[in-house]
């Protein structure tokens, strides 16, 4: 009588705990899904940290700083801000070997300076080393003191400074043949005293999309896929932490509207005193762009004018007349072609760069651009007379002079 | 062997040892939850067969005790092997049947929603109208054809084929993906807590035809998705949590956040939405109010949070097809103790009348007279 029941009971509960264990073993969710969905019309700012019920686990927003401004070491070539690079340099070396410096900035301190240590003997090839073997030189960045580390590997070598201010960490880190870091050390010494902070300013929010990483995708839009993968790899703690590099991808915005290239400056309470010709209709700027006006021609022609300032450099002379060359389909030129095609007139906020090109617009129609950038009080201000070929030739001196009338701050 | 097998199976000491494993399991995952943080504890101690050990700088994943699975499991098949081993269906034992039969439901409800519940959340700002839910504990890489003015064509590559690296081939897309690098979170201030949500990142090739276009990072921190145009199409690439499409939209009327007057203290938070499902002809308003959550389509819409402001509302959204086992467990369980109940009282308010029917001739024992005096005087 027993074994019957043993046996069905044994078999009844093997076969539901298999059950239940191939059901827990099951991964749902691991599948490419294809789906069609009605397009969002409107779609939510991006999320912010959501609050519980008791409100406690909200977390301010990271702040972080205006660029720094530096003096370039001489030989030493200076890239566009790229990701999260804020400064991007080139140091050559005999042989075609080249070392690179990058600066950047995080909030907190990323992981603390072993972690950040280890991670860079690891880049140079070399181990792991403990708190206590960690060693270090005294480093001073604009009276913020730090420390600066050095890691020589086998054929790698790298000279980190590691500024901890204004509760984040800047990094000015050189990498590269040994040779060429141990021989640019000196003049790495002598770029990190003439590095000088910029003021502190809000970081990107959601309510203002136009600002930081939003600019991003509207430089993949114009069919720039932008090779982020590099910055990331000198990102701190691996791919940590692309909230301070936020304020330095605001690139993509900046070329949708066509001003200069690099990182949205921080809004000046106080703009420029403009004087426009009768004939310029002033009309909503755009994302980006301080001041617009529409010029009308004959049979419907038209030409605009915009202006928009960014921090700093603005991303280099060399980088936006590329830039402005390309959205009139005309080839870049070398940096050694910069000086003949550009003149310099001098403008009330100090010496500026005039470029005037023609070539077709995206419609292929023949199109001109006057476009002068001028660097006044730590950003590059950019004017840009664009549009049909009659109207950029009659409007270019009254251009010339609206830009020479402008009255800063 | 067999026969000591199925002892032990139904054995009431496995019952014990499983309840105290049961308990030390409860207290030590409790305390955990402190350390390691709620989800992590929940997927560690709670869902899994095993609480693992693994020793400094080794990846090893040493089990050291049973998990709550484990535990539940055993606790299950004993009480199935209980049943079935001492089976024997006799009216006067129907009410320990059904409480029996109330357990075994409770726990196999039990997993069945640890493997079959999806819980997500819906971000509603006021006026805005959402078609999905998101998990923000899991993301998906969404390669997404934009070119259609009125559809979105979305093709979801789940995050563990990214973690998995290498080439992946979107169905329907004229491109492979080639996963450079990953990054399970990325997050601002170094090592985070497991606590935390993960914010991933990865860098992708785009190749299409054997060349390759470009790299394209894709990270869940990036507000904005990622843009390129292949043959004529307009594609979009975003890493971000990952979607639930529903059939149905919900549009955020109102949010409202109340206090206790003259203070602070948050008395209700209630979410008025406007629900429209044309395929089966809702198109109504709908309040959502703490412990009032709204059911519909086979999920649950709790208020579970809100944004600064009180502009946005979010709603907890839980999809549990093994929702209705508890309650079915409780009746069962409630009804076998009612019976068994009702059965001991019938049996002895039975036996109380049938007192009064011994024959008068009967005289009471003389032993109960003394103290049935003896009460009768305490009083």
């Amino acid at each position: 009588m027993l074994c019957p029941v043993v046996m069905k009971s044994t078999c009844a509960v093997t076969v539901a705990c298999l059950a239940i264990s191939l059901l827990a073993g099951c991964r749902r969710d691991e599948q490419i899904q294809n789906y069609q969905t009605p397009k969002e019309t409107a779609p939510p700012p991006p999320a912010a940290p959501a609050m519980t019920m008791m409100g406690a686990d909200a977390m301010p927003l990271p702040a972080t700083s205006a660029p720094p401004r530096w003096t370039t070491p001489a030989g030493w070539q200076e890239m566009p801000p790229n990701g999260v690079l804020l400064g991007d340099f080139v140091v050559p070396g005999p042989d075609g070997k080249k070392a690179e410096v990058a600066i950047t900035s995080f909030p907190g301190d990323v992981g603390g300076a072993l972690a950040n240590v280890n991670r860079w003997r690891g880049q140079v090839g070399l181990g792991d080393i403990t708190e206590n073997e960690v060693a270090s030189e005294k480093a001073v960045v604009d009276s913020s003191e730090g420390k600066l580390y050095e890691m020589a590997g086998a054929s790698e070598r790298t000279v980190v400074a590691m500024i901890p201010r204004d509760g984040a960490s800047w990094f000015f880190k050189m990498r590269g043949d040994s040779d060429v870091v141990a021989g640019a050390k000196p003049a790495f010494l002598e770029f990190l005293k003439s590095v000088r902070f910029g003021e502190n300013q809000p970081a990107a929010t959601p309510s203002n999309p136009h600002a930081g990483m939003a600019g991003m995708g509207a430089g993949m839009g114009m069919g720039m896929m932008s090779n982020m993968g590099m910055g990331m790899s000198n990102m701190h703690t691996g791919m940590t932490n692309m909230g301070a590099g936020m304020a330095g991808m605001g690139m993509g915005a900046g070329m949708g509207m066509g001003g200069g290239m690099g990182m949205p400056a921080a809004t000046s309470d106080e703009d420029p005193k403009w004087s426009a010709p009768t004939n310029w209709t002033d009309s909503t700027p755009g994302p980006m762009v301080k001041k617009n006006f529409s010029i009308a021609g004959e049979a419907g022609q038209k030409a605009t004018v915009t202006i928009s300032v960014l921090a700093g450099e603005g991303g280099g002379t060399l980088a936006n007349v590329n830039r402005w060359r390309g959205q009139l389909s005309l080839p870049p030129i070398a940096e050694d072609g910069l000086a003949k095609i550009t003149e310099s007139p001098e403008t009330p906020g100090g010496k500026s760069t005039l470029v005037d090109f023609t070539g077709t617009d995206a419609a292929g129609q023949p199109a001109r651009m006057v476009a002068v950038s001028i660097a006044h009080g730590g950003q590059t201000w950019f004017y840009k007379l664009t549009g049909a070929v009659p109207v950029v030739a009659r409007e270019k001196d009254a251009f010339v002079k609206f830009v020479q009338s402008t009255r800063y701050p | 062997m067999l026969k000591n097998c199925a002892n032990f199976l139904a054995s009431l000491r496995l019952t014990v040892v499983c309840l105290a494993l049961a308990i030390i399991v409860i207290f030590f995952g409790t305390l955990a939850e402190v350390q390691i943080g709620l989800y992590a504890a929940q997927a560690e101690i709670f869902r899994s067969f095993f609480v693992h050990w693994t020793p400094a700088g080794t990846h090893l994943r040493i089990p050291v005790f049973p998990g709550g699975w484990l535990v539940g499991l055993v606790l299950l098949a004993n009480l199935i092997a209980a049943h079935i081993r001492r089976f024997q269906f006799a009216r006067k034992k129907i009410g320990i049947l059904l409480v029996h039969a109330g357990l075994i439901f409770l726990l196999a409800g039990q997993f069945l929603t640890e493997i079959y519940q999806v819980e997500s959340q819906m971000r509603l700002p006021v006026g805005a109208t959402i078609n999905y839910t998101e998990d923000s504990r899991n993301h998906e890489l969404a390669v997404i054809d934009v070119t259609d003015p009125a559809r979105d064509s979305v093709v979801s590559i789940p995050e563990s084929l990214l973690a998995t690296g290498g080439e992946i081939r979107p169905p329907g897309l004229p491109f492979t993906l080639r996963v450079k690098s990953y990054f399970q979170n990325s997050t601002p201030s170094g090592p985070a807590s497991v606590e935390d949500e993960n914010r991933p990142t990865a860098v992708v090739e785009v190749v299409a035809g054997g060349r390759l276009l470009g790299n394209c990072t894709v990270s869940s921190w990036l507000p904005e998705p990622q843009k390129f145009n292949l043959e004529g199409r307009a594609y979009e690439m975003a890493l971000r949590p990952k979607r639930y499409p529903k059939p149905y939209s919900i549009t955020l009327l109102e949010f409202k956040h109340d206090t206790y007057p003259g203070t602070d203290i948050p008395s209700n938070f209630s979410s008025k939405i406007h629900l429209r499902d044309p395929a089966h002809g809702e198109d109504r308003d709908v309040l959502i109010r703490m412990n009032t959550p709204l059911r519909y389509g086979g999920e649950t819409f709790y208020q579970a949070s809100f944004e600064t402001g009180d502009m946005v509302s979010i709603l907890q959204v839980v999809r549990n097809p093994a929702a209705i086992t508890p309650y079915v467990a409780c009746t069962l369980v409630a009804t076998g103790l009612i019976v068994q109940f009702l059965m001991h009282l019938i049996g002895f308010v039975r036996k109380r009348t049938q007192v009064p029917s011994v024959p008068a001739a009967a005289a009471p024992p003389k032993v109960l007279q003394p103290a049935l005096a003896g009460k009768r005087s305490d009083r």
